[in-house]
């Protein structure tokens, strides 16, 4: 592929917001560099609602289903060899004397995944951590120098792809810089632990007002459309946090 | 000799990861008298909770002489989130192909004839193995935070790399921020540093890493 014609996918890439899209641009990929299969695993992704994983892959429809019915995300031994670490993991160096991981391998292969591959573990500021992986269809000598040579650009792809994946989540990397003053983010806090405005008040010691002054505040800080919206947002950008109050806030406190 | 030890495994090697720890505290407390903290007898903190990658060099009988960890920028790390005031204008790094030092450590006896060798050995051999790292994650550039006397010692070995920003006074400790780019250039110089202490490029290194799959 023409380098041009990489960073035009990039640059795809960087105006996307939906996985669906994304994933377009990845077959894009796949097919210029004959690479055979991609997916790309999100754990822990900054939403209040989906404690499931966010999971795209091409692989085919048996292999996910068999995936699924035997609840191989438990053993899969990719994500066990490249969770929580930050090494591009070869297949090729997981170790197969268990049997289980033979099998899943075997499995594998014969559901066309693909008998080379490669998984580059990511993280990133929101504490959730993914796996992008690609295959490939052939003989290792050639599998190693293909990977070497597109290792860079698989990175650089891997994580404009994570980019897109945690704007579908309603977050942009560009509002890491969003800072919430001290009062605002207590009186979202208290609102995500269910307390009304009138106890708010009640806790900080201003009036009922002032609170919603500050949740309106915020809500136009972070540019969504309702309380509820506003504290789902600022936690998933770790804006506020419920298991403490910040100490600075603990200061404005009267006794 | 190398060994890298991803975090997440640390439970694999809990007589490694210990030494390290210890070393960490003898160097960082006891003998830099950074302001860092001491739970029982290790010198650690948040950062070794995000499961660093740890490069740790030992000596012939496996005790750990010297040892270093690595961040991607993309999460959390030093230089953005401890020592952020060394960047330009609230700057941040955050690309998948620069990736932190930091904690880098050599143990020291005091004997300056068994120091002055075996020092700049293990130095050379933590730089290789940053070195390999950097190759097998295809990274671009290595950014890390270190002290005068760190930075004295690279400046010696040839590896200034290039400063950030004007080096400040933090915590009472001359702090610099220090960028190396990948590539032949640093290939070079990294080794000529292992030619002249003897050390040729270690195939321990990368067969330690393709063993932690393994074991």
């Amino acid at each position: 592929m023409h380098r041009d014609d990489f960073f035009d996918l990039i640059d795809q890439l960087s105006r996307a917001n939906r996985i669906d899209v994304a994933s377009d641009t990845l077959g894009r990929l796949l097919s210029d560099w004959g690479l055979h299969n991609s997916a790309y695993l999100g754990f822990n992704m900054p939403t209040p609602t989906a404690e499931r994983p966010l999971l795209s892959a091409t692989y085919s429809a048996e292999w996910q289903k068999h995936y699924a019915q035997k609840a191989y995300i438990d053993i899969d031994p990719i994500v066990r060899s490249g969770f929580g670490g930050i090494l591009p993991v070869d297949w090729s160096e997981i170790d197969r004397s268990d049997p289980i991981v033979r099998k899943f391998f075997g499995e594998a292969q014969e559901l066309d995944v693909g008998s080379q591959g490669l998984s580059l573990p990511m993280r990133g500021r929101h504490g959730e951590f993914a796996l992008f992986t690609v295959t490939w269809k052939g003989l290792e000598p050639e599998w190693l120098k293909i990977k070497e040579a597109l290792l860079r650009d698989l990175m650089l792809f891997a994580w404009n792809f994570h980019a897109v994946a945690l704007r579908s989540c309603g977050v942009g990397l560009d509002e890491k810089k969003i800072r919430l003053p001290p009062r605002e983010a207590s009186c979202l806090r208290w609102k995500a632990l269910g307390k009304t405005d009138e106890d708010i008040a009640r806790i900080l010691s201003i009036s009922p007002h002032t609170v919603r002054f500050h949740l309106e505040a915020a809500r136009s800080r972070l540019n969504t459309s309702n309380t509820t919206h506003t504290v789902a947002k600022a936690l998933a950008l770790g804006l506020i946090n419920l298991s403490y109050e910040p100490t600075s806030l603990l200061q404005l406190r009267p006794d | 000799m190398i060994k890298i030890i991803p975090g997440e495994w640390r439970d694999r090697y809990p007589r490694l990861i210990d030494d390290m720890h210890k070393l960490r505290r003898s160097v960082f407390h006891d003998r830099l008298r950074w302001q860092v903290t001491v739970i029982n007898r290790w010198e650690i903190d948040g950062y070794d909770a995000l499961n660093p990658l740890y490069v740790v060099a030992l000596d012939e009988d496996e005790r750990v002489i010297g040892g270093l960890r690595l961040l991607p920028t993309t999460g959390f790390n030093m230089l953005n989130d401890t020592f952020s005031e060394l960047l330009p204008d609230g700057a941040r790094f955050g690309s998948p192909l620069i990736w932190e030092s930091s904690r880098f450590t050599v143990r020291i006896t005091g004997d300056a004839r068994v120091d002055a060798k075996v020092v700049s050995r293990t130095t050379a051999e933590l730089l290789m193995a940053l070195n390999e790292v950097g190759r097998a994650a295809a990274l671009t550039h290595l950014v890390t935070v270190c002290d005068q006397a760190m930075y004295r010692l690279m400046s010696r070995c040839g590896l200034a790399g290039d400063l950030l920003s004007e080096p400040k006074l933090i915590g009472g400790v001359k702090t610099y921020a220090l960028i190396y780019e990948y590539g032949e250039a640093l290939d070079a110089r990294i080794a000529k540093l292992a030619c002249q202490t003897g050390l040729t490029i270690d195939p321990t290194v990368m067969s330690a890493m393709k063993m932690r799959l393994a074991s």
